[in-house]
Parts: C-alpha cells; structure tokens; sequence
C-alpha cells in the first residue's frame, strides 16, 4: 500500500465511522491538535467528530533531509471523537486491519501514555500503540483543554503516518517510501527538509523572529478584544511556530524559553475561555441537533468482521 | 457453599499499577467478607493489564446472624416511679424497632441505662455483595484516574465488562455504568468472541481456554522458563531484571518468547547503552553470554515477548529487529558524536540547560558545586583540585546527544564518556556515583570522591529548592526532595563525614550567595548566542536564610527518621538528638562544614549505635536513673571547676575522685568517638553517684558548697551529656532492678 493509498483508506474508513473529513488547516503547527477542529472542538459540550491529515512542522527534528526517520515535517493523520464512544479501541483496530495490518499475525500493544501539551494547557491519559515494537500512534482521552475540563470526554487518535508506511512497504528511510507508483517521498519533500533545515538553523534572524513574535502577539491579543476568536488563534499559532524556529536556532536562553512558553500559555488559554463563551451564547448549536455523528453498533465492529474489509480498499 | 465470582473488564490499565491493584483488591474483600460476617474459605484476585477478577471460595450463602446492642436513655429517665417505661423509653423502642417491654437494663460506668438487644439474622450473600461491591472497585486508588465518555465516571482506565456469578446466578450490580452479567471475553487476538459463563466455578477454565493466562504468577514463569530456554538457543541467558519482568507480567495476556537478533557492529555500543535500549524502551531482555568473567559480555540477540501465539512470529520478529536496529543506528550516531568532543567541551554546554527557573543553568550549579568541593574536600582528605574537577564535569553528561534522548543514562554515560575523554577513575566513578541513591533502597555511593559529590549535589538541590519555596508539603513532593535528603542522610553516615546540618546547609548557602551572574554579552557557542543573564524570580539572601531554617528543620527529621529505620528505639533516636550541642539553633552545632558539633548525623549514627549497646548491659537502667538525676540537678548550672577545699561529706569526695580520675580518658573518649568505651568509663561512677545522693544533700543554704556539688553534677553529666540527653531515655520495668538494686 503506498502512501495515498493509505491516507485514502484512512479518510474512508473514518468518514464510514461518522467523521467529517476536513482538511489540513494552512497555519504552521507543529502537531494536529492544534488544528482548530480539535482544539477547540474538544471544549464545551457539544458532539463532534473530525479526522484530517496534518502536516506537521517540528524545525527542530530537521536533519537536512539526511537521517531516515526525522522530519522537519511529518504527517500525523488526526481522529476526533467526542464523546469517546465504548468501542473506541475496537475501532481503532479495524482502522489497522483496513490498513492490512490483521492483528492476528502481528503484536499490537497498548501501553501507558500521558500526553501534555503544556502551551496548550492539556493533557490527557491514553496510550501509545505499539505495532511489532515500533510506536505508530497516540491514543489520548483529553481530560483538559485550554485549562479547562473536557467534558464530554473528546479521545484523540494521532496516526504516525509516516511510520506505518515505513512498516506497510518495508522500507528504512522515510524518502524510499512510494507515494504513488514512480514517485517516492523523498521526490517530493527532500529538498524541502534541505531548504528547511538550513534555514531553521543557520539562517533564521532571532532578531526578526522575536520582533514577529511580539507582533503577533499584540495582534492576537488585540483580535480577541474583538471576540473574534479564530483570526486570534491563527496569531497564536503563528507565534508556536516562531517559538519553535527560535528553539531549533537555539536562539533562546533558558529564562526566556520558559516565559515565552508562559505567553503561549496564556494566549491559548484565553483563546479557549472566548471561544467557549462564543459557543455558549450560540446555544451549543450542535448539541440540539440529533442523529449526528452517529456510532455503528458497537457489536458489528467486533471480531467477526476480521478480514472482511472491501478488497477496494485494502487492495495494494 | 457457593463460589463467588467478580471480573471488571477494562481497556488497558498501566501494568505499573496492577501489582498494588491487586493487592489492595484482595485486601478490601477480605476486610468486607470479614465486617459482613460472611464466611469463606478463600480470597484471590487475579488480573491482567485488562481485567481485574477476584474469586472467592466456599463463600456461606447467609451473613451470620448476631446481636446488636443499642444504649438507650437512663434508667431513671427510662421508667417512672411505678416502674412505667415513659415516653423517652417508648420512643427509643420504636426507633430501635424493638418493644419496650424487651428493652434491658444494663449497668455501665456512667450508672444505669437501658438497652435494646436485637437479633440481626443477616441477609442473603447475594444481596449483601450486589450492595457492597461496586463500592470496592471504585474505592481502589490508582496513582492516576482519567474520565471517558460523558465523563461522568472516574477510575484508571473505561470498564467495559463486569461479570459477577454467585455459583450459578448473576449478582445484579452497576459498575461505573456497566451492568454486570456471565459474558466475559478471552484475548484480545486469539480468542476475541465473548464467552458465557454457567458459573462462577468454571472462570479459570473458561478463561484459559479463552487464551488468557489470568493468573500473574503463572504468566510470571511463562516469561521467565521461555526467556531462558529462547536464550539458551541463541548460547546464552537473559540479562535478567526484575522490573521488566513485573512489567511484561501485565503487559501480556498470552506471552509467547521471541528470539532476535541485531548487527554484531551494535556491540561495539558501551553495554549500559544496549541494554538500557533494549531493555528499558523496547522492553526486551538483553542476552548475555554465560560467563560474566572478567566482564559482561552481551550477545547481538533479545528476547522479547508478543501478546499472543505463535502465528505470524516471523513478521513479529522482523518488526522487532527493525525497531531496534533503528534505535541503535540513533545511538551509535549520538555516541559517535559525543566522542568527537571531551566532557570538559560538553560542560562548557551547560549554560543552555536550566537547572530550575529560578536558580538558573546547570553551569550555575556547576561553579557552585565547583566551590563548595574546593572547601569541604580537604575536611574529608581529598584533593581539592581532584575534587574541583570531579565537581566540574559532574553534570556535563546531560548536554550530550545520547544522555539528551535516553535521559535514564545520565550518569552511566557521564562515567564512560570520562574515561574516554582521560579523566581518572575517581573523577569517572564519582560522575556516576553522586546521583546514588536513585530510588529507596538504591545502592549508595561507595568511593570518597563520589560520596562527597553526592553530598554536594543534594545539599545544592535540597537549599536551592527550599530557598525557592519548593519544599515537599504533606505527600506533595514533585521534585523528589525527600529523596535527596534520605540520600543525603544515608551517605553522609556511610562515608562517615565529619559534616553537621548546620554547617552544610550553610556552605550550600554560602555558594548561591558567591555565585556571580557576569553578562558576558553575546558569546557565540556553535550557532546559538548565550546570555549568562541572573534568571528573574532568583531568590534573595533573605528567602536563603528563610529556606535554610526549613531546611534544616526538615534535615533533622529525616536524620531521626534514618536512625528509626535502622532499627533504634525511639527513645535511643532522642536520647541522641538531645545531646548537649545537638539542638538546632544560633550557636549550636557545626559551623563551617566541620564536625566538632553533635549534629553530625555519622557522628549521630555512632552514638546511637553505643548507646543501644549500652542499653544491653547490666546496670544500665541504674546508670540512667543516677546520670538522669545528675543531669536534673546540675544541668542548667554553669560550667565551673569543683574546689576540693569545699567538698566534705566522703560520699561527695570520692565521687570527685573518681570523676577526676574518669574525666580526662572521657574526654579523650569523645574526641576520637569512642562512645561506647565513654559510656562504660562513666558508668564507673555510678556507685559513687548512688552513695552521694544517698549521703549528700544538694540544695543546701550555704551557696558556695551548694554551687560546688552543682558544678561536680555538671561535670559528671557533662561527659554522658554529649553522647545522649539520659533524661530522655526510656526505662521499662524489666530493665529496672539489676545489680546494685
């Protein structure tokens, strides 16, 4: 299975769970879960499900394009549930097996993981998924967003894509992957992890890092004033990825990198206290409407459907 | 006699919670059955990563019936003249559901009341467990709760199955929102389809033949018997360690051995490297050659274990093989590139890692560290400039590629990246040893030089911490301050160091306080530009001084609580910590790192140790009353010489004579710590002491003959006074009435 073939066998399968299939949101980030559609969508108590694909950027993992398993971009494929529904696990399992991975021939663990993102104000229990040793995905039921309590509880599933087709195609580097027949990964992103990664370290100017990130944060500051949450956020988001640039220059004494976590902090906590305001006098617009987002039987999903996925789909 | 059967389904709980899990499951049944008055024959709990299952045996079908006594009104209040049950009496009756004419009068210590006697014959097992059990699930403790769903439920991990039989019948109950039912599951994989159970007798068979090894310690020996005969294949034996076993344990329902191996260049990886790889993040079992002479010798193969059969194995070991080739490949390019510079350049690195917000960089903590070596190294006979050194490139590990992605090597690699870079082995192994003891019952530093860095890295932590307000609260301890201070405690005995609290709570001050924070401008270090700025929030002198008497107080604690643990009464951890000079406070103790003060906590160690020996001898209890008296009358007198001229009674004189034959070798006792030689010198005295009490009047008018037997008191309670307040011990009836009574 090649790599498009991969993400489109994930699309379906999570459309087919009751997902809406949005889009990559186009502000840098550095993990899908700032995406707006789950960091906000996980407030308040309102339904929702969602799942993406999310380029995400993390300069300091870049290697010039040179180490076979870090990026200056990967690809996280982004799941929302909320509420977690009773056979989340179950689910997820099936997501593999429409994959082509049957759980019956390999070795598929769920072990302990508390994920925090303190920028982000939350955290959540969960796990990673072992497949044969190798993580390929985090599995987190949020307890709190923004600082506040998630409730219902939103379960976030983050597929590593990158690692699941280094395992599916049986490759060692990231760029060898096949992302449609006669064009590897590396065809289309190598010298974009080249590019990337002089700049993140030897050519970004501090200087104008720090003054951006100054900017964008009156900006964000000021648009929230306005109560107008989502351009807000986009500045915050922008200002996460400044922060991470200057991270990787390793431009930031350690006093600084720690108060400029504390405004990130902030900011996104006060982006989640305005939108959650904003929700409610709308009157929780998705919690009055039935019939959405609704889960199959959870009996159907059990094990008598191993091996029955369409051959469209699992097809090579 | 049925069996009762209780299996809470779950999604994946932390296999490091499940041993105590277990135990606290079995311990809170058994406290039920025994408060509900229902025999049994038996109790278990038993459980994997997904299920939580407690069986109990032979369980009576009916609470045992017994009697309940209520105490009513009084008598008086009860009854009226005629002997009539008043309102008060009929109102208790009928509250207590008995009638009055059944209501009995009792005696108590408060006079006469009455009383009603009922008879509760109990009720239905069934119905006392459909009550009480879910209360005992979600009473359990875990270390971390989550919620799910509605989030309405808090407990480890979602339940999603609760079966509950008494013999054949369900025991309705609601677990977190899960009705309880027959209808179990087997494995994950192997045997995913639910089960019905007819009973509650057929679980462990039904449940085995799902493929799930329920058991812990059966699933225990699985591992460890197919870890030994997969390593002896590959001509070797596993490189046991007990934790990842413990985790496996609850890390698999069905565990099935699998042999790997990995490219043989990888050996040339230091061991702990290898090891910590497979071990602690792939959670394989290293493999190792037979023979351990004249060193460990790994061998390139793992033993890893799949929940699940033996289906598909290949895949499963190639997907292992993978994983770990990946990960090594990562390390030996860490290693590579950590080689290519000396420790020294790696701890000129430090200025970009904090040691904490508000105290700074670790470079900080270096140059104090730096210090402090350079003045306390020769009190302990070590070079000051070996010692500086050690100091210097204590932490320098922690900027290092390989130590920055597998963190639980710092230390390990600190010690092999010396030797490499030609340190010596003192300054090598000291780098490893001062973060010594990791955990309770850790190993504690073993060479001089790494005792005394471990000393100086805690005594840092422990005033820097408390000077920033972080010192633990109630269980609150996130820095694992406690720790340090056990640790600090522990080594400062076994070295044996001369060193009291006081003192070096107050070098460790003294080393904040002549740190300097020079802006060196813009120093290019690689790409990235290094301010050595002051970082804000630092704590003033006066937030030191403030910390260093908690810390202090709280050092003290943890010195009577070390000595509790190593066996000594109380009344012996006292007796020591009130020794003259041993008290905290202005003037007392140590100063300047130097142990002539009593609140040295080896010093303590060794007294404590005289003293419990002591306590065995014959004539101790005596000795304790005649020294405890001396001490009473002439403790708060001042110092001052006995002036024979004023001494008449004989009893008064030859008390004076033998103490000024004893005084002399006491104190040579005392200085070279020969504390229990002391205590059996002084205890010379005792008849002499008992004689003068006997003959001697004390407190008599005339002041100077009065102040002269005070000053000989004094004297003679001075020499004990130093090893132990007397006046704290305590004597018990058996230990009274030997020789000399």
């Amino acid at each position: 299975m090649n790599f498009q073939e991969m993400l489109l066998t994930l699309e379906r399968y999570w459309s087919g769970q009751g997902c809406i299939i949005q889009q990559p949101y186009d502000v840098e980030k550095g993990a899908g879960t700032m995406n707006p559609a789950s960091f906000f969508r996980a407030l308040g108590p309102e339904p929702w499900r969602v799942a993406y694909v999310e380029p995400s950027r993390r300069p300091a993992d870049a290697r010039y394009g040179e180490n076979p398993n870090r990026v200056y971009q990967h690809h996280q494929y982004q799941v929302i549930l909320k509420p977690s529904p009773d056979n989340v696990q179950d689910l997820y399992l099936d997501s593999l097996k429409a994959l082509g991975i049957d759980p019956q021939v390999h070795d598929i663990r769920f072990v302990e993981d508390n994920w925090e993102a303190p920028t982000l104000s939350a955290w959540g229990l969960g796990w990673e998924i072992w497949l044969d040793g190798m993580e390929i995905t985090q599995f987190t039921y949020f307890q709190q967003v923004g600082g506040f309590e998630v409730k219902p509880v939103a379960v976030e599933i983050t597929y590593g894509l990158e690692r699941i087709a280094l395992y599916l195609q049986q490759k060692e580097s990231v760029f060898e992957l096949e992302w449609i027949p006669g064009v590897t990964y590396g065809d289309i992103f190598r010298r974009a992890e080249y590019e990337h990664s002089v700049y993140s370290f030897e050519v970004a100017d501090p200087a104008m890092l720090r003054a951006l990130f100054e900017t964008f944060e009156r900006e964000a500051r000021a648009v929230m004033e306005k109560e107008l949450v989502l351009p807000a956020y986009d500045y915050v988001l922008k200002c996460s990825h400044l922060f991470n640039i200057l991270d990787a220059r390793g431009a930031m004494s350690v006093s600084e990198r720690t108060a400029y976590l504390g405004r990130l902090r902030n900011l996104s906590r006060r982006c989640a206290q305005t939108y959650l305001a904003q929700r409610e006098s709308m009157g929780h617009p998705l919690l009055q409407r039935g019939g959405i987002f609704t889960t199959p039987d959870p009996e159907a999903t059990l094990p008598e459907t191993v091996g029955v996925w369409p051959k469209e789909v699992t097809a090579k | 006699m049925k069996d009762f059967l209780l299996e809470v389904g779950t999604e994946d709980i932390p296999s490091r919670f499940m041993p105590s899990t277990l135990e606290q499951l079995a311990a809170r049944f058994r406290a039920f059955l025994k408060d509900s008055r229902l025999p049994h024959s038996s109790v278990k709990a038993y459980g994997t990563h997904r299920r939580l299952v407690v069986e109990v045996k032979g369980l009576a079908p009916h609470q045992e019936e017994t009697t309940v006594e209520a105490k009513g009104p009084a008598r008086k209040a009860a009854f009226d003249a005629e002997g009539r049950p008043t309102r008060a009496a009929e109102g208790f009756a009928r509250g207590q559901g008995v009638r009055v004419e059944d209501l009995v009068t009792r005696t108590t210590p408060q006079g006469e009341y009455v009383f009603a006697v009922r008879r509760d014959r109990g009720l239905p097992a069934a119905e006392v467990l459909a009550q009480a059990v879910p209360g005992l699930v979600t009473g359990l403790e875990f270390p971390k709760q989550m919620r799910w769903g509605a989030g309405e439920y808090r407990f480890v991990r979602p339940v999603k199955w609760v079966v509950a039989l008494l013999g054949t019948d369900i025991v309705p109950m609601t677990i977190l929102g899960v009705p309880s039912g027959r209808t179990s599951r087997g494995h994950r994989f192997l045997a995913p389809r639910p089960f019905r159970l007819t009973s509650a007798g057929e679980y462990l068979s039904a449940v085995h033949q799902a493929m799930v090894i329920v058991e812990p310690e059966r699933r225990r020996e699985m591992i460890h018997d197919s870890a030994r005969s997969a390593a002896a294949k590959a001509g070797g034996r596993p490189h046991e360690d007990p934790d990842l076993l413990e985790e496996l344990v609850f890390l698999v329902e069905y565990p099935t051995a699998v042999l790997g191996s990995f490219p043989a260049e990888f050996l040339e990886l230091p061991a702990e490297v290898l090891i910590t790889t497979m071990q602690h993040h792939q959670k394989y079992f290293a493999a190792k050659a037979y023979e351990e002479e004249p060193e460990l010798q790994l061998l390139p193969n793992f033993i890893a274990f799949r929940d699940g059969g033996t289906e598909g194995l290949d895949v499963v070991r190639a997907g292992y093989e993978k994983v770990l080739r990946a990960r090594l490949a990562d390390a030996k390019f860490f290693f590579d590139q950590d080689r290519e510079r000396s420790l020294e350049d790696w701890a000129a690195q430090l200025t970009t890692i904090a040691f904490q917000d508000k105290l700074g960089t670790l470079a900080g903590k270096a140059s104090r560290l730096e210090w402090l070596a350079r003045a306390l190294a020769p009190k302990v006979g070590l070079d000051p400039a070996r010692a500086a050194r050690a100091a210097r490139l204590l932490k320098a590990d922690l900027a290092t590629n390989l130590v920055r992605e597998f963190t639980e090597l710092q230390g390990t690699m600190g010690r092999v990246y010396a030797r490499l870079s030609g340190e010596g082995d003192d300054v090598a192994e000291a780098i490893f040893e001062h973060y010594l003891p990791r955990f309770a019952g850790d190993e504690l530093a073993q060479t001089r030089m790494g005792q005394l860095m471990s000393v100086l890295d805690k005594v840092d932590s422990l005033v820097g911490f408390f000077a920033v307000g972080l010192a633990p609260t109630g269980s609150q301890d996130p820095y694992a301050l406690r720790r340090q201070a056990v640790g600090l405690v522990a080594t400062l005995v076994e070295a044996g160091f001369p060193f009291g609290i006081e003192g070096l709570v107050s070098e460790g001050v003294a080393a904040y306080l002549n740190e300097r924070f020079e802006v060196v401008g813009t120093a290019a270090v690689g790409s990235a530009v290094m301010s050595a700025a002051m970082p804000a929030g630092r704590p003033k002198p006066e937030d030191f001084a403030r910390g260093a008497a908690e810390l202090r107080e709280f050092l003290q604690s943890r010195v009577r609580a070390y000595l509790e643990e190593q066996g000594f009464r109380y009344d012996v951890v006292e007796a020591v910590v009130g020794a003259i000079n041993s008290a905290a406070g202005p003037g007392a103790g140590a100063r300047n790192g130097t142990g002539a003060g009593a609140d040295v906590p080896a010093d303590m160690a060794d007294r404590a140790a005289a003293l419990a020996a002591f306590r065995e001898t014959d004539g101790f209890a005596d000795a304790v009353i005649a020294f405890g008296r001396a001490a009473n009358l002439g403790g708060r007198s001042p110092e001052r010489e006995v002036d024979p001229r004023l001494l008449k009674d004989p009893a008064e004189v030859a008390l004076n004579k033998g103490f000024q034959e004893v005084r002399g070798r006491a104190r040579e006792m005392l200085a070279t710590h020969r504390y229990g030689d002391l205590l059996a010198t002084v205890a010379q005295l005792r008849p002499a002491v008992d004689r003068f009490f006997e003959a001697v009047m004390v407190m008599v008018d005339d002041e100077a003959v009065r102040n002269n037997r005070l000053a000989l008191l004094k004297g003679i309670s001075s020499l004990v006074g130093q090893v132990a307040d007397f006046s704290k011990l305590v004597v018990s009836k058996d230990e009274l009435g030997g020789p000399g009574k």
